[in-house]
C-alpha cells in the first residue's frame, strides 16, 4: 500500500462514515444476519457439524474438480445443454455477444448472479444496443442508480425506502409513492412485460450437479424462475468451483447457502434444470440452454496453495455480517465488485493486486470472518497474503512499519524504562511520535517494566516443587505480560500452579501477528521458526504451551503451521497449544483443581489486553471449548 | 415417522413460512377447498398444472358451473405464457415435499408448468400425504429418480412458501414476483374414516 493509495482510502472511508443512515442500515442488515443465522445453527440439531460438512464437500470436489468439469459438461449435454468453457470473462461475454446477436435478440432479463458482475457482462451487452434489466429487486435498485453492490446478500441495503421510492419515480416512469406495497406493485408491473418478452433470461447457478448435468438457482423472490423459463434462449454463467460431485452434495449446498447467510433453512425457490424443457407445445421457437463455465483466474487458484482456499467460497456473505471495519464503511469502499473480507482475496486474484490493495488494508486482522465461514476458509492468511505482495511492490506506510517495529520498540523501552515511560506521558514526544511515527497521540500506550518477566522468572527464588504434577505447562508470553505488565504473567503462572501444573518459560519471541496483519510474511515466517523451534521440544515432551494473549495463542494454532507448511513440528505445537483462560476453563473442567482461588480478576486482564484477535467466547483458538467457557460467565 | 407427524412436521415448516396448509382426505373435499380458496382470493382466472384425474375432470366441470376459467394443459399456442400470467390463481400437484424444510417439490419437462407456480398470484399445491419425505437428505434419492425417469431436459422446484423479498430496508415483503400467497392441500386418504 502505497501513502498515495492511502490518501485516497481514507478519503474514501471519511465519506463512508459521514453518511449515519447508511450505517445504521448496514449494522441492522448485518446483524440481523448473525442472529439469525444463530438462532438457526442453534435451534437446528440436525446443522449439528455444518460447516466441517461443507467443508468436506468443498474439498472433495475441490480435488478431483477437473473430472467433474468433464462430467458436467457431458452429462449437461446429454440432457440437451450447450457448454462453453470460458477461460476468463472476455471469452464469456464475447460468447453472450456472439448469441445475441445471432438471433436478433433486444432484451436481457437477469437473475442476481455475482459471476456476471465478476466479468461485467452488462456493459458490453448495453454497448451492443441490448436491454439489459436485473430481475432481483436489490439489483435492479443499484442498476438504476449505476452503483455496485454495497452487500453480497442485499445489495441494495443501503438505500432507505425513500430513496427506492425515489429511483423508481425517476426510472419507470410514473410516481412511485414511499409506502413498500406500491414500490413491490410498481416493480411487479414494471418487470412482468420483460419476464414475458426478454430473447434471453440469463442466469448464474448456485451449484453445479456433475452426477447429472444439472444447474441449481436459488432465489426468494422467484424471479430466477421466470428468467429461466419464459425466453426461448436461457444462458447461465457459473464458476468452475461451483460445480459438486453428487445431488447429496447440492442438497447440502441449498441448506448451506441461507442458513449461512439469513439463517433461513431453504431458499424459497430453489430450481434444480438439467438441459432445456419445452414451453407447451408450438412454443415461440427452438428452446436452447447454453452453460458457460467460467474459469477467470480460478484455476490458477487452485494452484496456489494459499488462494486455493478462496475457491470453497459459497458466497454466502457471512464474513461480511461480522466484520468489524466493513460494518462502518459498507461494500463501496471495502470491495470492488466481491466486497467483505473475502472480497480481497478473490478482487486479487479475477481483477488484480491493485484493485484488492485499495481496500485490503481495511482488514484490521481479528479472524472472526474465518470463525463464521461455512466453509473455515483462512481469510487472515489470504488477506496477508494480498498485503504482503503489495507491500512488495510499494513500501509498507510508515505507521505499518511503526507497527511491524514493536518487538524492537518493547524491548527499547523496557531497557530504558524510566525515560520512555516519561516520554510516553509528555505531550510534546507524543505530538512527535504522531508527527514522525503516525501514532495517534490520543492513543493510550502501555508502560514498560523495567525488569521484564523473562529475566524476573530466571532469577526467581521460591519454586514450587510438584513431584507429581497435573500437567506440564510451556508458557508463551508475547510483548506486553512480558514488558509492560510482569504481573499479569506472574498471575497465570500463580493460577497455573495453584491448579498443579508445572510451569516453564522456554526462550521465545514475541507471537508476530503484527507481521501477518500488516503483510509481511517473511518475517512472520522468522519468528514462527523461531518460536516453533523452542516450543516444539516441550510439545514433544507432553507439555501443554499455553499462551497469555489470545493472539499468540491463535498464532501458534493456526498461522504458524500455514506459514511452515512443510513443518510436522508447527502442527505438533499447534495440537497441544491453548489460551490461557481457555486452559484454565479445561483444567476446571476436568476437575483438575481442588482448591481454585481465582487471583487474576478478569476486569484487570481485559482492559490491559492490547491482542488483536478478538477475543470472543470462540475465537479459533479457543474453539474446542465453548461449552466451557459458556458455563463460566463469572470468568467472561 | 408416523405419516401424521410427518404432515404436522411439514404444516409447522410451511406456515412458518407464510404458507398455509389444509388436510382433507379425499379428491371431492380438495375440490372442495380448492373453491373455497378460489372464493376467498376472487379467483376467477385459473391456470392448472398436471392434476390426477379424478380431481382434475370434476374440477373443471365444477368451474364450468361456477363460471370460472380454466386454462389446462396440454398447453400450446403463441401466446401461453402471456395467458398463464392472466389466470389469478395456479393449481398445481406436488411430485413430493419435504417435512423438515416445509418444501414442495415439483418436477417437470414442460416449462408451462413451472409458470402456473410462478406467475399468478396464488399458488395452490396438491400433495398426497404419502409423498412427504422427512428430512432434506432423504429427498436425494426422489430427485435421482425424478431426473433418471425423464432422462433428458427436466426441471425441479422446491418451493417453500410464497415469494418473498427483503431487499428494501429488510422489511418481509411476500410476492414480489411469484405468487403472494402459497396454499398446500394434503390429500391423507389413509385418514379416510372408511378407509
Amino acid at each position: 500500500m502505497s501513502d498515495a493509495t492511502t490518501t485516497h482510502l481514507s478519503e474514501r472511508i471519511q465519506q463512508a462514515v459521514a453518511d449515519p443512515s447508511r450505517r445504521s442500515a448496514l449494522y441492522s442488515a448485518m446483524k440481523r444476519g448473525r442472529d439469525s443465522r444463530a438462532r438457526a445453527l442453534a435451534a437446528m440439531p440436525q446443522l449439528e457439524h455444518f460447516q466441517e460438512r461443507i467443508r468436506q464437500i468443498k474439498e472433495r470436489c475441490l480435488e478431483k474438480q477437473e473430472e467433474l468439469i468433464e462430467r458436467f459438461s457431458e452429462m449437461a449435454r446429454n440432457s440437451g445443454a450447450q457448454v462453453f468453457f470460458a477461460e476468463d470473462g472476455a471469452a464469456a461475454i464475447d460468447y453472450i455477444l456472439r448469441l445475441a446477436r445471432e438471433r436478433g435478440v433486444k432484451t436481457v432479463a437477469k437473475s442476481k448472479s455475482l459471476t456476471s458482475e465478476e466479468i461485467e457482462v452488462n456493459h458490453p451487452l448495453e454497448a451492443a444496443g441490448i436491454q439489459v434489466i436485473e430481475t432481483d429487486l436489490g439489483e435492479l435498485i443499484i442498476q438504476k442508480v449505476r452503483e455496485k453492490p454495497y452487500h453480497l446478500v442485499f445489495p441494495a441495503v443501503h438505500k432507505t425506502q425513500a430513496e427506492v421510492a425515489d429511483i423508481f419515480t425517476r426510472s419507470l416512469g410514473g410516481a412511485v409513492p414511499n409506502d413498500i406495497r406500491a414500490i413491490m406493485a410498481a416493480v411487479r408491473k414494471y418487470l412482468r412485460p420483460i419476464f414475458l418478452n426478454a430473447q434471453i433470461g440469463m442466469t448464474g447457478a448456485n451449484v453445479g450437479i456433475a452426477e447429472n448435468g444439472a444447474i441449481v438457482i436459488e432465489t426468494n423472490e422467484g424471479n430466477a424462475r421466470l428468467v429461466s423459463s419464459v425466453p426461448d434462449l436461457h444462458v447461465c454463467i457459473m464458476g468452475i468451483e461451483k460445480i459438486v460431485e453428487t445431488i447429496d452434495d447440492a442438497l447440502q449446498m441449498m441448506l448451506a447457502h441461507p442458513v449461512s447467510a439469513v439463517g433461513q433453512m431453504l431458499t424459497t425457490y430453489v430450481t434444480v434444470m438439467a438441459g432445456r424443457c419445452a414451453l407447451g407445445e408450438g412454443g415461440r421457437g427452438p428452446r436452447e440452454s447454453h452453460i458457460i463455465l467460467l474459469d477467470n483466474g480460478r484455476r490458477r487458484m487452485r494452484a496456489d496453495a494459499l488462494f486455493k482456499d478462496a475457491l470453497n467460497c459459497i458466497r454466502c456473505g457471512a464474513c461480511m455480517n461480522v466484520c468489524p471495519t466493513y460494518g462502518v464503511v459498507g461494500g463501496h469502499t471495502f470491495g470492488y465488485i466481491y466486497p467483505g473480507p473475502i472480497g480481497i482475496p478473490w478482487t486479487a486474484q479475477v481483477h488484480g493486486l491493485d484493485k484488492a490493495a485499495e481496500f485490503a488494508p481495511l482488514c484490521i486482522s481479528c479472524g472472526l470472518c474465518q470463525e463464521i465461514c461455512p466453509a473455515e476458509i483462512d481469510i487472515p492468511m489470504m488477506i496477508a497474503a494480498v498485503k504482503d505482495e503489495d507491500r512488495k511492490k510499494h513500501p509498507a506506510t510508515r505507521v505499518n512499519r511503526v507497527m511491524m517495529a514493536a518487538e524492537r520498540a518493547t524491548t527499547l523501552g523496557s531497557t530504558t524504562a524510566p525515560i520512555a515511560n516519561w516520554l510516553l506521558r509528555n505531550k510534546t514526544f507524543r505530538a512527535l511520535l504522531e508527527k514522525l511515527a503516525g501514532i495517534d497521540r490520543h492513543r493510550a500506550l502501555p508502560e514498560f517494566d523495567r525488569r521484564p518477566f523473562e529475566k524476573q522468572f530466571k532469577k526467581r527464588k521460591r519454586y514450587r516443587t510438584l513431584s507429581q504434577p497435573a500437567r506440564r505447562v510451556a508458557l508463551f508470553l508475547d510483548l506486553y505480560a512480558n514488558y509492560n505488565r510482569p504481573d499479569l504473567a506472574w498471575t497465570a503462572v500463580d493460577c497455573l500452579e495453584e491448579r498443579y501444573c508445572e510451569v516453564v518459560v522456554p526462550r521465545q519471541r514475541w507471537s508476530g501477528y503484527p507481521y501477518i496483519g500488516y503483510g509481511d510474511l517473511e518475517r512472520a515466517r522468522e519468528v514462527a521458526q523461531f518460536n516453533i523451534a523452542q516450543f516444539a521440544p516441550y510439545a514433544r515432551d507432553g507439555y501443554d504451551i499455553v499462551a497469555i494473549e489470545p493472539t499468540a495463542a491463535y498464532c501458534l494454532k493456526k498461522p504458524y503451521p500455514k506459514l511452515l507448511e512443510r513443518q510436522g513440528e508447527a502442527a505438533d505445537v499447534a495440537a497441544c497449544s491453548f489460551e490461557l483462560f481457555d486452559y484454565l476453563m479445561r483444567l476446571e473442567a476436568q476437575g483438575v483443581l481442588q482448591q481454585a482461588r481465582r487471583r487474576l480478576r478478569w476486569q484487570d486482564a481485559s482492559s490491559a489486553s492490547i491482542s488483536l484477535v478478538t477475543s470472543g467466547h470462540s475465537t479459533p483458538a479457543s474453539r474446542p471449548w465453548n461449552g466451557c467457557v459458556a458455563s463460566a460467565p463469572t470468568l467472561r | 415417522m408416523m405419516p401424521s407427524e410427518l404432515i404436522e412436521m411439514f404444516r409447522q415448516k410451511f406456515e412458518s413460512l407464510a404458507g398455509k396448509v389444509y388436510v382433507v382426505t379425499d379428491s371431492a373435499q380438495t375440490i372442495e377447498k380448492i373453491c373455497e380458496i378460489l372464493e376467498e382470493v376472487s379467483g376467477r382466472q385459473v391456470a392448472l398444472g398436471i392434476l390426477p384425474g379424478d380431481i382434475r375432470e370434476p374440477f373443471l366441470a365444477r368451474c364450468r358451473q361456477d363460471g370460472v376459467g380454466v386454462i389446462a394443459p396440454p398447453y400450446s399456442g403463441e401466446n401461453l405464457t402471456g395467458t398463464i400470467d392472466e389466470a389469478n390463481c395456479g393449481i398445481t400437484s406436488a411430485d413430493f415435499a419435504i417435512a423438515e424444510t416445509g418444501t414442495l417439490v415439483e418436477t417437470t419437462t414442460d416449462d408451462t408448468v413451472r409458470l402456473v407456480s410462478a406467475l399468478p398470484r396464488v399458488h395452490i399445491a396438491l400433495l398426497r400425504a404419502e409423498d412427504i419425505v422427512p428430512t432434506l437428505e432423504s429427498a436425494a434419492s426422489r430427485l435421482r429418480e425424478a431426473f433418471q425417469r425423464h432422462n433428458g431436459a427436466c426441471a425441479v422446484t422446491f418451493i417453500s412458501g410464497p415469494s418473498r423479498t427483503g431487499d428494501i430496508e429488510m422489511k418481509l415483503v411476500l410476492g414480489v414476483h411469484g405468487p403472494e400467497a402459497a396454499h398446500a392441500i394434503i390429500i391423507d386418504a389413509g385418514n379416510r374414516p372408511d378407509v
